[in-house]
C-alpha cells in the first residue's frame, strides 16, 4: 500500500506549487512552469503504477490507482476528447465554451468517480489483507490545500456567473458590428435575462470570509451591461433604421430623371441624410462612452478577483 | 520535311478539339458518378434506372403520346434497359436513336396535322369521348391519325372557348361562325409549335440530362450556364433590372407584355405594352434582332447580357419606330419582398407576409430574409400589437440558413433541423443566437405550396410549442438541394479555387434529407397544421409525394437536446374555432368548380363545352362574389413604405393599395384572426 504514497505526496506538492503561484500575482511564465512540471509527476505515477504487479494475483486496487492518475494526467492536459463524447458535448452546447465548460466538468465528474474508487479499493484492500487503516491527521499541506479549494470554490462559482454574462455581451457586440438587426435583438434579450439569472444566484453565492469584494464587482458589471441592453443598443438599432430608411428614399430619388425630381423629394431626401448622420454622431458617442466604462469595469473585476485569491489563499511552500 | 511539319500540326490541332469537345455521354456519366457520390438516396444504374429515366424522358418530348408509336415505345423501352450501362461505359446508343426516332416521328406528326387541318371538322365527331381516354401510345397509322384529330378538334373548341371567354353571351352555333378564325388560329400555333420542336434540337441534351437527374428525385436537376444564373437569380430578392416583360404573339411578334413601375423602361416613358421589340443592342458591341430569335433565345441573351445598358428598338402599336436607351437598375419588385401590416380590430394583430426565403448568396455580410422579418417585427412592437401572424402560404422555401435564423428569432435557442447526408451522417442545425426577440402569440400561416424552408420553420415553431400552425397541410419536401459545378477539374471543396469549364454544366443534386427535431422527417407527409381551414382555392393542390421518384424519408436515430415550451391550448382552440359561413360555401364552391374544370378538360364536344363552360363562369362569378363582399374582422394598415418614399415615389401607393385590398379578401387570414383573438384571449 505504501508502492503510491510517494507519487501521491509528490503530486500534491506540486498541486499546491502550482495554486501558489496561479493565486499570487507569478509570471505566466512561472505558472505554466509549475503546471509543466505537475503534468509530468502526474505522467510518471502514471507510468509507475502502470507497470506495478499486483499483491496475490488481486489488481484491483493498482488498476483503481493507474485510472486515477492517468484521467488526472487527461484532464490536467485538457485532453477531455479522450474520455468524454465530444460530438455529444457539442450536440448539447450552445457555443465553444459551453462545450469546454461542459467537457471539463463530465471529465471533472470522471475523475471524481475515478478518486471515490481508489478509496473504496483501498480499504477494500486492507480488509482483505487484514490491514487496520489508521486515519492520520491533516498534514499542514493537507490543510492549505483545503483552504486553496474553498477559495477557489467561491471563485469559481463568481466566475461562471460572471463570465456568462460577459460572453453574452461579447455576442450581442459581434452582432451590433455585422449590423444585424435579429441577431442584435436576440442577444439583447438574452443578455437581459442572463443578468437577472446572475443577480439572482449571486444572492445564493456564500461570500468567503464575508468577503464580497467579487460579488460586488460582479454586481456593477451587471448594472452596465443592463444599461446597455436596455437604453445603450437602441442608439445602434436606430442608426441601423434611419441608415435603412436613407436607402429606401435614396433608392427612389436617383432612379427619377433629375429634371422630374421636384424641391420636396430633394427635402426629403436631405432629411433622410440628416436623420442618418444624427444618428451616425449619437451611436459613435455612445459606442465611445461605453468602451470606456466597459474596460473600466472589466479591469476591476479582474484586479478584484486577483486581490481576492492573493488575499486568502496560503502563502508558504 | 515542310509536308511532315504541317501533318504534324493539322493532326496536334485535330486531336485537341476532339480532346475539348464535352459529348453527351461524357455528361451523364460525369453527372452519374457526381449524383452516386453526393446523392442523399443514390441509385443503382441498373434495367430500372434505365425505364425510369426512358418514361420520364417520352413524358418530356411527348405527354400526350402524339408522336411515338406503340413500337416506338416498346423499341425505347427495349433499350433503356441498357441505358445505365451505356453511360457508364459512355457509349450512346440509347440518346441517339431516341433523338433520331423522334425527328422521324417528328416530322410524321407534322404531315399529319397539315393534312388533317385543312379537312372540314366535326367537332361533335368524339363527343361521346373524353380526351383521357386515349390510353397508352397509338398502335397503327389509323389510331395515330384519331389522336390527332382528337387534339386538333379539343384545339378548336379551346379557341373558340377563348373566344367566349371575352364575348359572355354567344351560344354555339354563335361559335361557330368563328370556326374558320379558330381553326387558322390552331394551324399558326401549331405551326410555331412545330418550328420550337426543330429549334429545340440544341436542348435536346439538356432535356435528356434533366430525365437522368429527375430519376433520382423530382428535385435534381442538370443546368447550362443559362438555367443556373436564371436559378440563382430567383433566389435574390434585389434584383438589377431593365423593367420589361415579353411574350411571343400569336403571329409570331415579340411584344413588351409589362412594364415594371420604378424601373428605366418605366422612366422613359417610351415604353408600353403592346410596342414590338425589333432589335436589342449591347454598350459591349452585342446586337441581336428578333427575327433570329425565339423567346428561349432572348431569355438566353438577357440572362448571359454582362452590359448595365441596351438599345431597344421597338415599333409602337401606330407602326412608329422608336430607340430607347435603358439602364439596368434595382426596383421594388412587389412579389419578392416581405410585406407587413397591422390588422386592427378588436385587437391589433400584426402581419408578415413573406414570398420566399430569400437570402444574399454571394454576399455573407448581407442580411437576408431572416433579418427582415426581424426588423418587421421591431417596427410592429412599436405599433402595440399582441400578437403576429406569419404567413408562409405559396412560400415554395429557398435558403435553408434563413429558415434556421427565422426560428430563432422565436425560440431562446437550440436545434432547429437534423440534416442527413450521402453517407448516412447526420448534422444538426442550430439557432446560433440566444434570446428571442418576442415571446407574443404567433400564428404560422401554411396551405399546399407551402414548401421546403416553409416547412423547416413551421415544422420547428410547432415541435417547441411556439407557434400555432394554421392552414391546410403543406407540400411535403424535405430535402435540400445546391448546386455544383460538373468539371471534373473542380474538387469537392473548391479548394484549387479553379474557375470551371462550363461546358461541363452544373448539377442540382438533393445531397440532404432532413429531420424535425421530433426525429421524424416531413418528406412526402408535408406539416399538418393544429388548425385547418377548408381549401377555398379554385386550383388542384399538388403534393410532393405524388410526383415520381419522391425520395422516401422516415426518421432518424440522434440524440437532439431541445428546451421544449409548455404545450399550447389547442384542443380549447380548436374547441373554439367553427369554420365561417363564407369559408363553407366557398369551399363547396371550390369542389364544384375543380369537377366541372375536369370535365371541361376532358370534353370533346363544343356544345357540351360551352355549357361546361356558361356553368364555370357562374360558379366563378359567385365565387368572385363572396369574395368581394366579404368583410373582414380587421381594417389592415399598411406598413410597406415610408412617408419618404410615397412622397418621392406616388407610384408605390399603387402596391400599398393592391396589399391592403388583397388583406381585405384574405378569407383564411381573417379564419386566421379569429383564431388569434382566442388564443390572446387563453394566453392572457
Amino acid at each position: 500500500m505504501d508502492y503510491f504514497s510517494v507519487e501521491y505526496v509528490q503530486i500534491q506538492q506540486d498541486m499546491w506549487d502550482y495554486a501558489r503561484s496561479v493565486s499570487h500575482g507569478r509570471s505566466a511564465r512561472k505558472v505554466e512552469k509549475r503546471r509543466a512540471e505537475l503534468i509530468q509527476t502526474v505522467e510518471n505515477a502514471y507510468k509507475k503504477a502502470k507497470t506495478a504487479k499486483g499483491f496475490n494475483n488481486d489488481t484491483r486496487y493498482k488498476d483503481s490507482v493507474t485510472l486515477y492518475f492517468e484521467l488526472t494526467g487527461i484532464v490536467l492536459r485538457e485532453d477531455y476528447g479522450k474520455i468524454v463524447d465530444l460530438e455529444e458535448v457539442a450536440e448539447q452546447s450552445y457555443d465553444l465554451m459551453e462545450a469546454y465548460m461542459l467537457a471539463r466538468e463530465m471529465a471533472s465528474d470522471k475523475l471524481n468517480e475515478a478518486g471515490k474508487m481508489v478509496n473504496r479499493e483501498h480499504r477494500s484492500f486492507a480488509e482483505a489483507n487484514n490491514i487496520t487503516i489508521i486515519e492520520g491527521e491533516d498534514t499542514e499541506l493537507d490543510k492549505k490545500m483545503e483552504i486553496t479549494n474553498n477559495v477557489y470554490d467561491h471563485y469559481n462559482d463568481v466566475y461562471l456567473v460572471f463570465f456568462k454574462s460577459y460572453k453574452q455581451e461579447l455576442y450581442l457586440l459581434d452582432a451590433v458590428s455585422r449590423n444585424d438587426v435579429s441577431a442584435i435583438e436576440q442577444n439583447r434579450n438574452a443578455l437581459l435575462e442572463t443578468i437577472k439569472e446572475g443577480e439572482a444566484k449571486l444572492t445564493t453565492i456564500e461570500k468567503y470570509a464575508n468577503d464580497p469584494a467579487m460579488v460586488n464587482a460582479t454586481n456593477e458589471l451587471f448594472a452596465f451591461y443592463k444599461e446597455e441592453a436596455s437604453e445603450g443598443i437602441k442608439y445602434s438599432l436606430n442608426y441601423l433604421e434611419k441608415t435603412e430608411n436613407f436607402n429606401k428614399v435614396k433608392s427612389v430619388f436617383e432612379a427619377k430623371k433629375q429634371k422630374d425630381r421636384t424641391q420636396a423629394d430633394v427635402d426629403e431626401y436631405n432629411g433622410a441624410v440628416n436623420d442618418m448622420n444624427l444618428a451616425v454622431n449619437e451611436v459613435n458617442a455612445a459606442n465611445e462612452a461605453n468602451n470606456k466604462r466597459r474596460s473600466t469595469l472589466i479591469d476591476n473585476w479582474n484586479r478584484e478577483a486577483e486581490k481576492f485569491t492573493s488575499r486568502h489563499v496560503p502563502k508558504g511552500k | 520535311m515542310r509536308e511532315l511539319i504541317l501533318f504534324t500540326l493539322l493532326t496536334l490541332t485535330f486531336f485537341g478539339r476532339a480532346q475539348n469537345e464535352i459529348t453527351l455521354v461524357d455528361k451523364a456519366h460525369r453527372l452519374t458518378a457526381y449524383l452516386s457520390d453526393v446523392h442523399v438516396r443514390p441509385r443503382k444504374m441498373d434495367s430500372t434506372f434505365g425505364k425510369d429515366v426512358n418514361a420520364l424522358l417520352i413524358d418530356d418530348f411527348d405527354p400526350r403520346h402524339l408522336i411515338f408509336s406503340s413500337k416506338d415505345a416498346d423499341l425505347l423501352q427495349e433499350l433503356s434497359l441498357s441505358l445505365g450501362s451505356e453511360i457508364s461505359e459512355k457509349t450512346g446508343a440509347y440518346s441517339t436513336t431516341f433523338s433520331k426516332l423522334y425527328e422521324e416521328r417528328r416530322e410524321i406528326a407534322e404531315k399529319t396535322l397539315q393534312s388533317l387541318i385543312v379537312q372540314p371538322m366535326d367537332l361533335e365527331k368524339y363527343a361521346r369521348f373524353a380526351l383521357d381516354d386515349i390510353e397508352g401510345f397509338a398502335k397503327n397509322d389509323t389510331e395515330f391519325t384519331q389522336r390527332w384529330e382528337r387534339i386538333i378538334i379539343k384545339s378548336i373548341i379551346e379557341e373558340l372557348l377563348d373566344l367566349f371567354d371575352d364575348e359572355n353571351d354567344l351560344s354555339a352555333a354563335d361559335l361557330l361562325l368563328k370556326k374558320k378564325e379558330a381553326i387558322e388560329n390552331v394551324r399558326v400555333s401549331y405551326q410555331h409549335y412545330f418550328e420550337a420542336l426543330k429549334t429545340n434540337d440544341p436542348y435536346f441534351d439538356l432535356r435528356f440530362l434533366n430525365c437522368v437527374t429527375r430519376a433520382y428525385d423530382p428535385h435534381s436537376s442538370y443546368f447550362d450556364l443559362t438555367l443556373k444564373d436564371e436559378y440563382k437569380d430567383e433566389l435574390v430578392a434585389d434584383r438589377a433590372i431593365f423593367g420589361i416583360s415579353y411574350q411571343r404573339t400569336l403571329s409570331g411578334k415579340m411584344e413588351i407584355s409589362g412594364v415594371v413601375p420604378g424601373s428605366s423602361a418605366w422612366f422613359s416613358g417610351e415604353v408600353h405594352v403592346g410596342d414590338e421589340i425589333i432589335a436589342i443592342s449591347a454598350a459591349d458591341g452585342r446586337e441581336v434582332t428578333i427575327d433570329s430569335l425565339g423567346i428561349d433565345g432572348l431569355r438566353t441573351f438577357f440572362t448571359q447580357l454582362q452590359s448595365d445598358t441596351i438599345s431597344l428598338e421597338l415599333s409602337s402599336e401606330d407602326e412608329e419606330i422608336k430607340t430607347v436607351q435603358l439602364v439596368r437598375s434595382r426596383v421594388y419588385s412587389d412579389g419578392d419582398v416581405i410585406k407587413t401590416a397591422v390588422l386592427s380590430g378588436e385587437k391589433k394583430i400584426g402581419y408578415i407576409s413573406l414570398p420566399d426565403f430569400y437570402t444574399n448568396w454571394t454576399n455573407a455580410g448581407d442580411n437576408g430574409c431572416a433579418n427582415d422579418v426581424a426588423k418587421s417585427l421591431l417596427n410592429l412592437q412599436k405599433e402595440h400589437v399582441e400578437g403576429f401572424v406569419l404567413d408562409l402560404r405559396d412560400n415554395g422555401g429557398g435558403s435553408l440558413k434563413e429558415a434556421v435564423d427565422l426560428v430563432g428569432i422565436f425560440i431562446n435557442y437550440g436545434p432547429v433541423i437534423v440534416e442527413e447526408i450521402a453517407n448516412g451522417e447526420l448534422f444538426s442545425y442550430k439557432d446560433m443566437n440566444r434570446g428571442s426577440i418576442t415571446s407574443a402569440p404567433l400564428i404560422v400561416l401554411i396551405n399546399a405550396q407551402s414548401a421546403s424552408a416553409s416547412e423547416v420553420v413551421a415544422g420547428a415553431l410547432q415541435d417547441y410549442n411556439r407557434a400555432l400552425i394554421v392552414g391546410q397541410t403543406s407540400f411535403g419536401k424535405a430535402t435540400g438541394q445546391n448546386i455544383f459545378p460538373l468539371d471534373p477539374a473542380v474538387d469537392a471543396l473548391r479548394t484549387n479555387q479553379q474557375k470551371e469549364n462550363e461546358e461541363w454544366g452544373y448539377a442540382k443534386a438533393t445531397r440532404m434529407g432532413l429531420y424535425r427535431i421530433t426525429k421524424q422527417s416531413a418528406q412526402a407527409k408535408g406539416i399538418v397544421p393544429d388548425i385547418e381551414l377548408l381549401n377555398i382555392e379554385t386550383f388542384p393542390s399538388d403534393y410532393e409525394r405524388e410526383l415520381p421518384h419522391s425520395i422516401q424519408l422516415d426518421s432518424v436515430e440522434k440524440n437532439v437536446y431541445a428546451t421544449i415550451g409548455a404545450p399550447l391550448p389547442i384542443e380549447r382552440l380548436k374547441a373554439m374555432y367553427s369554420p365561417s359561413s363564407i369559408s363553407v360555401r366557398l369551399s363547396e364552391l371550390r369542389d364544384s368548380i375543380l369537377a366541372i374544370e375536369n370535365q371541361l378538360n376532358a370534353s370533346l364536344s363544343l356544345e357540351k363545352s360551352v355549357k361546361l363552360l356558361q356553368l364555370v363562369h357562374t360558379l366563378y362569378d359567385a365565387h368572385g362574389t363572396i369574395f368581394d363582399e366579404a368583410k373582414t374582422l380587421y381594417t389592415p394598415v399598411s406598413k410597406q413604405f415610408n412617408d419618404a418614399q410615397l412622397l418621392v415615389a406616388p407610384y408605390l401607393e399603387k402596391y400599398d393599395h393592391q396589399f391592403t385590398t388583397r388583406l381585405l379578401h384574405d378569407i383564411e387570414l381573417n379564419e386566421a384572426y379569429q383564431i388569434m383573438l382566442n388564443f390572446i384571449g387563453i394566453h392572457q
